[in-house]
């Protein structure tokens, strides 16, 4: 049984829907990331996966617990870090962290082990006594993070935990979410820094409304646009634009910065073909390298496309 | 249980840091409780005119000195139950709209806690000293009045075991019905102020009694207090039931963001 | 005029953020009219004491009511400030060439305008309750009423700045309420109490209002206590006011 499993999961704010038919499952151990630009629902998902907010229509499974009927286990079974850290400012780290050992029922030995455990792990054991309101953000969210792993879920939500914090800041929980990887948790971690979904991620869901694309970093990059080769010449590239065009198995080409830019029909067999053509002909072939896609560049690609998409559905 | 015990305590570990509220609300009744004996002190039948109220049939019999002092010191035993009312009002209106307001309410929510945990909770923590407060002042009262008193009639008049027990038994139970009112209050509003200022109406029901009482038309004896008990202490369970009825966690959340 | 135009921008702009939560004006407005419907039987109930008949009861009542209207509702106005200055929201103001003043009036005009709405309101409904009305002397009275509400903001404003935290705002403002109303004669008759709660009274400022008040209601312009109660509002409004804008400075500084 999947850690999480959705089905047609559906939520509405009056006539404004936020999240649309979301279906997905999410394996033990897997570190899903759930990217999408600001407001396109990415808080919402969470808040219903968490049993915080009732979906409008649809059903969903988070730690083999039907969400709607035993949201107080899936409560107990997940960690969650809120979209803001949430912590109370009166309170020394310590306290913040030992009311939420209470709440999930650690027994006192196992609360304070567990406190302190965490609480050097994210690099704020000396600070333990201060009051949070003295915190930088960058230690609110570690902090806050600890507050989601105190109970040792299987399974961990984090919402955006990135989100303006400092590269050094940043980098810290990175490195938490990797280690947390390594335990063999399972991770929903929501974010619109790709960067930091393509490094962690072993799927990423691409979502605006709707799901637009599940797979892993790599066939997201892949099987969006074609392979496409780059060829430097020794002298200008234009002379050869002809020569290449006049190839059957040429698709595209064109010239971008002195360099020529071509797609094959089949890239793997085709392309010793195209440079026998090239040098053949008298060019004099410096390098040939195939482009990588970033996976921005595949995202933004989806978020246009589900844009245009959303803006038919409205219109028809 | 112990949930509750753990949200009372981190209540009390932030309130113990609220300088300016913990003065007040020890402030309060101090003010509350010295005031009647700064009165009592220069109230005589020369310097106090009673109107109408001084021929009621039940002072009949009582010297007019000693009339100036049973209303006086019945009025104000009144206060005894307006401080249940007004002492935990302020913590009461803050409970949830507090945690709203500096974002700590969705962690709670998304922890394994029940409603009626975090409501219950909250509401003992302000219910409980406004009590323990009220009784222990009311013990300074009693005992003090004794000193004031001009005559033993004139304490026995007014302390009488009606009143003990109305105080040992209404004081919880008010302190309960004023707090559900504002945690309802509190949960049910975006903005802090409007919370604080509306809570401020539970002190109007007093009045009633402050009124009915010098007219004579409301004599509290023990008939009065055991009728009324049971119907406090239901209300107040049931304030606070209603108050966990109406705490919608989706809008909470949802107007927040 | 700059300042006027400034207060106006951002009387408006509060105003603005107030509507998006209409319920909370609406309770408000609505919450002087529940003391009265609530007060109301008791004053009928009330056996005729040496002060006044049931009759006058309404008479005395309402502009007392008017007057501690403006603290129970004004008081607590620093309280949203609070709330402002820890989202940040006093910050961007901190960066514009806006007067302090402006700022001040500009906010406390939107609560004064939601008083207004309130004292009309209180006044048509004990109007309905017998209540003799005397139109200029209501008039006047109803921007007394305002003096004591700026004067009341402005005190709560400082709190707010100064102290920062809204429960202890709210503290200040339940202590000062609790004497204010108990010393008023509009809770307990002061014709009951010696003469050392009567002096006691004497010092709280808003018992020269309540007389002016009183006066203006029943059309009594001669009387010298109108005066006395505006001047001396007045007098305590302009100290607030001033204290407040400062409080602002330092705060924004």
């Amino acid at each position: 049984m999947p850690a999480i499993s959705a089905r047609g999961l559906t939520r509405a704010f009056g006539e404004r829907v936020a999240v649309d038919n979301l279906t997905f499952d999410i394996a033990h151990g897997e570190v899903f990331g759930f990217l999408g630009p600001n407001g396109a629902g990415k808080t919402t998902t969470v808040r219903m996966l968490t049993g915080l907010i009732a979906p409008t229509s649809g059903a969903c499974t988070v730690a083999g617990y039907e969400l709607g009927f035993d949201n107080q286990r899936i409560r107990r079974a997940v960690g969650v870090l809120t979209e803001t850290p949430g912590l109370y400012d009166k309170l020394s780290a310590e306290q913040n962290l030992l009311f939420y050992a209470a709440i999930y029922e650690l027994d006192s030995r196992t609360a304070r082990e567990q406190v302190q455990h965490y609480l050097r792990m994210m690099d704020l054991w000396d600070r333990r006594e201060h009051l949070v309101g003295t915190f930088s953000k960058g230690m609110r969210q570690k902090l806050a993070i600890a507050r989601a792993l105190l109970h040792n879920p299987q399974i961990v939500f984090l919402d955006e935990p990135t989100a303006g914090l400092d590269p050094e800041a940043a980098n810290v929980v990175r490195d938490v979410i990797r280690s947390l990887r390594g335990e063999g948790r399972t991770i929903f971690l929501t974010s619109h820094n790709l960067h930091e979904v393509d490094q962690l991620c072993d799927r990423v869901a691409i979502f605006r409304e709707r799901l637009l694309r599940l797979d892993t970093p790599a066939n997201l990059r892949a099987g969006l646009f074609d392979t496409q080769h780059l060829i430097e010449f020794a002298g200008a590239a234009e002379p050869w634009l002809a020569t290449v065009r006049a190839l059957p198995f040429v698709r595209e080409a064109s010239v971008e910065d002195r360099v020529l830019v071509i797609s094959l029909q089949e890239p793997a067999s085709q392309k010793p073909a195209l440079i026998r053509a090239l040098v053949e002909a008298g060019a004099e072939v410096q390098n040939v390298q195939d482009r990588q896609y970033s996976l921005e560049e595949v995202y933004l690609q989806l978020i246009r496309d589900g844009a245009t998409a959303g803006l038919k559905k409205e219109m028809s | 249980m112990r949930k509750v015990l753990a949200v009372m305590h981190k209540e009390w570990l932030e309130l113990r840091r609220e300088r300016w509220l913990v003065a007040t609300t020890l402030l309060m009744p101090v003010l509350l409780t010295g005031l009647p004996f700064g009165l009592l002190s220069t109230a005589s039948a020369s310097t106090t005119n009673l109107g109408p109220i001084a021929d009621l049939p039940m002072f009949q019999g009582f010297t007019p000195d000693e009339i100036v002092q049973i209303v006086l010191l019945r009025q104000f035993l009144v206060l005894f139950l307006l401080m249940p009312l007004y002492i935990p009002s302020t913590i009461a209106a803050h409970s949830i709209v507090g945690e709203k307001v500096s974002r700590t309410l969705e962690p709670l929510l998304a922890a394994p806690l029940r409603t009626g945990e975090i409501l219950l909770a909250k509401s003992l923590i302000a219910a409980l000293p406004a009590t323990l407060i009220t009784w222990l002042c009311y013990a300074i009262y009693s005992i003090g009045a004794r000193f004031v008193a001009i005559s033993g009639r004139v304490y026995t008049e007014v302390f009488t075991q009606a009143w003990l027990l109305a105080v040992i038994l209404w004081v919880p139970a008010l302190a309960m019905i004023s707090v559900a009112l504002g945690v309802i209050i509190s949960a049910r509003t975006s903005d802090p102020r409007t919370a604080q200022q509306l809570t401020k109406i539970v002190v109007v029901p007093l009045l009633l009694i402050f009124f009915a009482q010098l007219a004579g038309v409301l004599i509290i004896d023990t008939i009065v207090v055991a009728g009324t008990v049971v119907p406090l202490v239901l209300l107040a369970a049931g304030s606070l039931v209603v108050a966990t009825r109406l705490f919608d966690r989706e809008r909470i959340l949802i107007r927040w963001n | 005029m700059k300042l006027l135009r400034e207060i106006w921008i951002i009387f408006i702009h509060s105003l603005r953020v107030a509507l998006r939560n209409p319920m909370t004006i609406i309770v408000g407005l609505l919450q002087p009219v529940t003391w009265l419907l609530l007060f109301a039987p008791l004053l009928k109930n009330l056996p005729a004491t040496a002060a006044f008949s049931p009759e006058e009861a309404i008479n005395i009542f309402t502009p007392g009511m008017l007057v501690m209207l403006a603290p129970i509702t004004s008081l607590f106005s620093g309280i949203g400030l609070v709330v402002e200055l820890r989202n940040g929201v006093l910050d961007r103001l901190r960066v514009t060439p806006v007067s302090r003043l402006a700022v001040v009036l500009g906010k406390a005009l939107r609560d004064l305008v939601v008083l207004l709405l309130q004292g009309v309101l209180l006044v048509a409904v004990a109007w309905t309750m017998g209540l003799r009305i005397h139109l200029a002397g209501i008039l006047v009275g109803l921007g007394l009423m305002m003096i004591v509400g700026l004067l009341m903001i402005s005190c709560s404003y400082a709190f707010a700045l100064i102290l920062r935290n809204e429960n202890a705002v709210a503290s200040i403002a339940n202590v000062l309420l609790l004497p204010l109303l108990l010393l008023s004669g509009l809770i307990l008759p002061l014709e009951l109490a010696p003469r050392w709660m009567q002096i006691a009274a004497d010092f709280n400022p808003l018992a020269y209002t309540v007389e002016a008040m009183r006066a203006l209601f029943t059309g009594r312009f001669d009387d010298t206590v109108i005066l006395n109660g505006f001047l001396l509002t007045t007098a305590l409004a302009v100290f607030s006011l001033f204290w407040a804008t400062r409080s602002f400075r330092r705060a924004l500084a």
